[in-house]
């Protein structure tokens, strides 16, 4: 003869599929919410892909402008700076305050490149600086920094939101870093 | 043991600093060229695709070659080694990159190309026997390449004891010499690609337009995409939670338990004694209605 089981441990059992259903489901949400935010900063093309090819043209402008200037500090400030956003290593505030110094230390290299003679000489190499200025201007434009600054915030209010938020932040989903 | 320790330590550190490198932009494999830096003129560029065919089918080397503006950051030989990996290569590829913009170039080799030419034979050929490195510091891709070829050629017929004849182009593009550029450079055809004109003058670039190459439109165009995915995302409905085949199969996992309970196996024994036969009778009985029912009518 089949065991039956008393109504109290089905009600018990069913609260606690109903209770496992809203949590799993929660956190099922939340981690899809989050791997888009996370697309955005680490994914193909997102922000730290980004700030790398903003550095990578640092620099092949530094590249160029050796070709022209001997030791300049300009070009060395540029090396630096493009150097901290190519490595991935470095933290995303850092990144994010040599970002800020680029498009200056890339005037600067540009105006001392502009008493260079020999610079002045080569359509090549002023092509070359067109080139890279005009890249790096596209690449802003895509404004990388504040769409995930912005996807980044709405999703931490989302999980400091009550009762879905909180089972979502203690079932181990963490709130994204902002990029500042 | 101390020179042992101290080159395993080195070694790492090399290996840490490349890997803290991020990507850089590299080109999608076009074939045998990948003229991402649009130096090379039609010609030459047919010419190159041909001999790496024939070379491919007489001594089994498979030759690649890719042209870009710059190297973003890594020096020639590891941007080689990337674009190699990245490129999926194997044991019978040879990668000649070359950055124009920077007047640099490597080699990557798969393992049997290495063991059977020789890296350093490989390398010579870039540096003395084809005059490659010198051509390419003055802007002469077609003539750089040409020769560059015909020095290769004559490198694996020796190496292979085969006979791979140079196509009519290449051949008669590095036989000019260093008094005959000029010459070469001012015959229509001989014309390098788009940059080539643009340095030139020759295309008649507008000022307000800057050329771009395609691989960095592609780049800005891969992060527009990446925007646009979270943007498309965010439209879509939210389906948050387990969704509504999870809570079905969550509602009948629910019916089955309780379809366990003293009760309701009760009820079933006495709907079954009392002769009921009908499907909806039998399932309201199956997930225990009828002790609803009972409860609600006492």
């Amino acid at each position: 003869m089949k065991k039956s089981l008393p109504i109290s441990v089905c009600i018990l059992i069913s609260l606690a599929l109903v209770v496992f259903g809203l949590c799993f489901g929660t956190v099922r949400g939340y981690n899809a919410d989050r791997e888009q935010v996370t697309a955005l900063l680490g994914g193909d093309n997102g922000l730290m892909d980004v700030l790398s090819f903003r550095g990578a043209d640092g620099h092949n402008l530094c590249v160029v402008a050796r070709r022209h200037l001997t030791a300049s500090p300009e070009v060395d400030e540029l090396s630096r700076i493009a150097t901290i956003l190519t490595d991935d290593t470095q933290p995303l505030s850092e990144k994010k305050l040599e970002n800020d110094c680029l498009d200056a230390a890339v005037l600067a290299v540009k105006a001392e490149l502009g008493g260079s003679e020999s610079y002045l000489q080569s359509q090549r190499d002023q092509k070359y600086v067109a080139m890279l200025e005009g890249d790096l201007k596209n690449l802003s434009a895509a404004d990388k920094g504040s769409l995930y600054n912005q996807a980044a915030q709405q999703f931490n209010e989302k999980l400091n939101a009550p009762v879905s938020g909180w089972i979502a932040g203690l079932l181990g989903v963490k709130p994204c870093e902002l990029y500042q | 043991m101390k020179k042992w320790i101290c080159g395993i330590l080195s070694l790492m550190l090399v290996l840490c600093s490349t890997a803290a490198l991020a990507a850089a932009r590299m080109p999608q494999s076009r074939g045998v060229l990948t003229d991402d830096a649009d130096v090379l003129s039609a010609a030459v560029s047919a010419a190159i695709t041909e001999y790496a065919g024939d070379v491919e089918n007489e001594v089994d080397v498979n030759l690649h070659v890719a042209i870009v503006h710059f190297f973003d950051g890594l020096d020639a030989q590891t941007f080689a080694n990337r674009l190699f990996e990245k490129w999926e290569l194997g044991k019978e590829d040879l990668l000649l990159v070359c950055a124009a913009g920077e007047d640099s170039f490597a080699t990557a080799l798969g393992s049997e190309v290495e063991k059977e030419l020789g890296k350093q034979n490989v390398d010579n050929l870039l540096y003395t026997s084809s005059e490659f490195s010198a051509h390419i510091a003055r802007q002469e891709y077609d003539l750089a390449f040409a020769k560059y070829f015909a020095a290769f050629n004559e490198l694996i017929n020796k190496r292979f004891d085969s006979s791979v004849t140079l196509p009519k182009t290449l051949a008669s593009v590095g036989s000019y010499n260093g008094g005959a550029v000029q010459e070469y450079q001012s015959q229509p055809s001989g014309l390098g690609g788009l940059w080539n004109q643009i340095t030139s003058g020759v295309a008649g670039e507008r000022e307000d337009t800057v050329y771009m190459p395609s691989l960095w439109t592609q780049t800005v165009q891969g992060v527009v995409d990446n925007s646009a995915d979270y943007t498309h995302y965010t439209e879509q409905d939210s389906s948050n939670g387990i969704g509504v085949g999870g809570w079905i199969i969550l509602i009948i996992l629910i019916l089955i338990i309780f379809s366990q309970s003293h009760p309701v196996r009760k009820a079933k024994r006495s709907y079954r004694k009392s002769g009921g036969s009908k499907p909806l009778g039998w399932i309201g009985a199956l997930i225990g209605l009828s002790v609803l029912s009972k409860l609600f009518r006492k």
